[in-house]
């Protein structure tokens, strides 16, 4: 590894993360922050201690972008595309990101402004549409763009797929890739596949950043149990165990976010939400010392 | 742009029929059936059942249409 990574938190604007994070700032312990910028445009304006927040680490060289609603596998180009970029020009005007990711998959389509995003099939055509929108992304003015590996996979063929399109649609950019573990493991325990084997199939040496967090499980009608990324609950030993091997494997990683969704914590879980962290950041100094 | 019209179709099919509730297997029925969608039969004969009952859930929770009601 180049250099040890730093390691952060996802910025979420709901008290109980203030509440929860508060003490890990205030003891310097976080090193980067990651905002999720696009959440933030529907507001009329941002709490006053997240601004500073995001003032701070950006001031720093240590904030990271992430969008959420960009879409960009959609089959066609739409106004929402051309007015999400307009404000990530503006965005980007206004803070200082060393680098902007998205994710894979689509959540626009027909009247659908919005949904979660899906993944899309490996076709010719859904590779060059994609490729153009990162392109678009970053002639928009970010440095760096990338984009994050999906957990969602409508079957098997979406996870044998995803690595080599993911790796296709960063080469004309030479973008990053956004290594999700916590969606590695829903893959690996929704289709059996080991981790390690699912990081075979992803481009490694492309990866800039992790992301780890916790999740749910769902029951289907058939009474499967479904792993779900629903980011509210705590970290997996199986995804924090595979931070020091991703690590390993990802040696240009910069990067480690922990993600937490806001509003899914309560007063009982903030111990155990700085725990998580304080782990994930032992794990990630101990793969740097190895 | 190289849109890519058959593409935007599925996408908007699929998104419609997982906002309905239907069951998965009869989503997986229409979409392999509508001669428009011809092109990805065969991607849809890999959809799990099982995925779909996420699917749904996860577009009822934060799928949004133009004109609809925020949820």
């Amino acid at each position: 590894m180049a250099e040890r990574p730093l390691v952060g938190l996802s910025l979420m604007l709901e008290e109980d993360f203030l509440s929860a994070a508060l003490p890990l700032f205030e003891a310097g312990e976080v090193e980067v922050l990651e905002w999720s910028f696009d959440i933030g445009w529907s507001r009329p304006a941002l709490p006053s201690w997240a601004e500073e927040l995001l003032a701070y680490y950006g001031s720093q060289g240590r904030l990271l972008g992430h969008g959420v609603t960009y879409s960009a596998l959609s089959g066609v180009t739409t106004p929402h595309h051309e007015a999400w970029l307009n404000q990530l020009r503006t965005e980007l005007s206004r803070r200082q990101y060393v680098h902007v990711s998205e994710h894979f998959g689509f959540m626009t389509a027909g009247d659908f402004h919005r949904s979660a995003p899906l993944p899309v099939p490996l076709t010719d055509t859904a590779l060059r549409l994609g490729q153009e929108r990162l392109r678009r992304l970053r002639d928009a003015g970010a440095r760096h763009v990338g984009l994050e590996n999906l957990a969602f996979a409508f079957g098997r063929q979406d996870v044998a797929d995803q690595g080599r399109f993911l790796e296709e649609l960063l080469q004309p950019v030479d973008g990053f890739l956004l290594l999700d573990l916590h969606n590695l493991y829903c893959q690996s325990c929704n289709f059996g596949v080991a981790i390690q084997e699912l990081m075979n199939l992803y481009p490694l040496n492309c990866v800039r950043e992790l992301h780890v967090s916790g999740g749910s499980w769902s029951q289907t009608s058939g009474g499967q149990r479904i792993r779900r990324d629903t980011h509210d609950g705590r970290v997996p030993e199986e995804v924090l165990a595979a931070v020091p091997q991703a690590l390993e494997r990802c040696p240009q990683t910069r990067a480690v976010i922990f993600e937490r969704l806001g509003g899914t914590l309560s007063p009982a879980d903030e111990a155990g939400y700085r725990e998580d962290f304080q782990r994930l950041k032992a794990a990630v100094h101990e793969a740097a010392h190895a | 742009m190289p849109d890519d019209p058959a593409l935007a179709r599925f996408q908007a099919t699929l998104l419609d029929l997982l906002s309905k509730g239907q069951q998965p297997q009869s989503i997986i029925d229409h979409l392999r059936s509508d001669r428009e969608l011809a092109d990805f039969a065969e991607y849809v004969a890999t959809f799990e059942p099982r995925m779909l009952e996420v699917a749904i859930e996860l577009v009822a929770k934060w799928g949004r249409r133009e004109g609809g009601i925020p949820k």
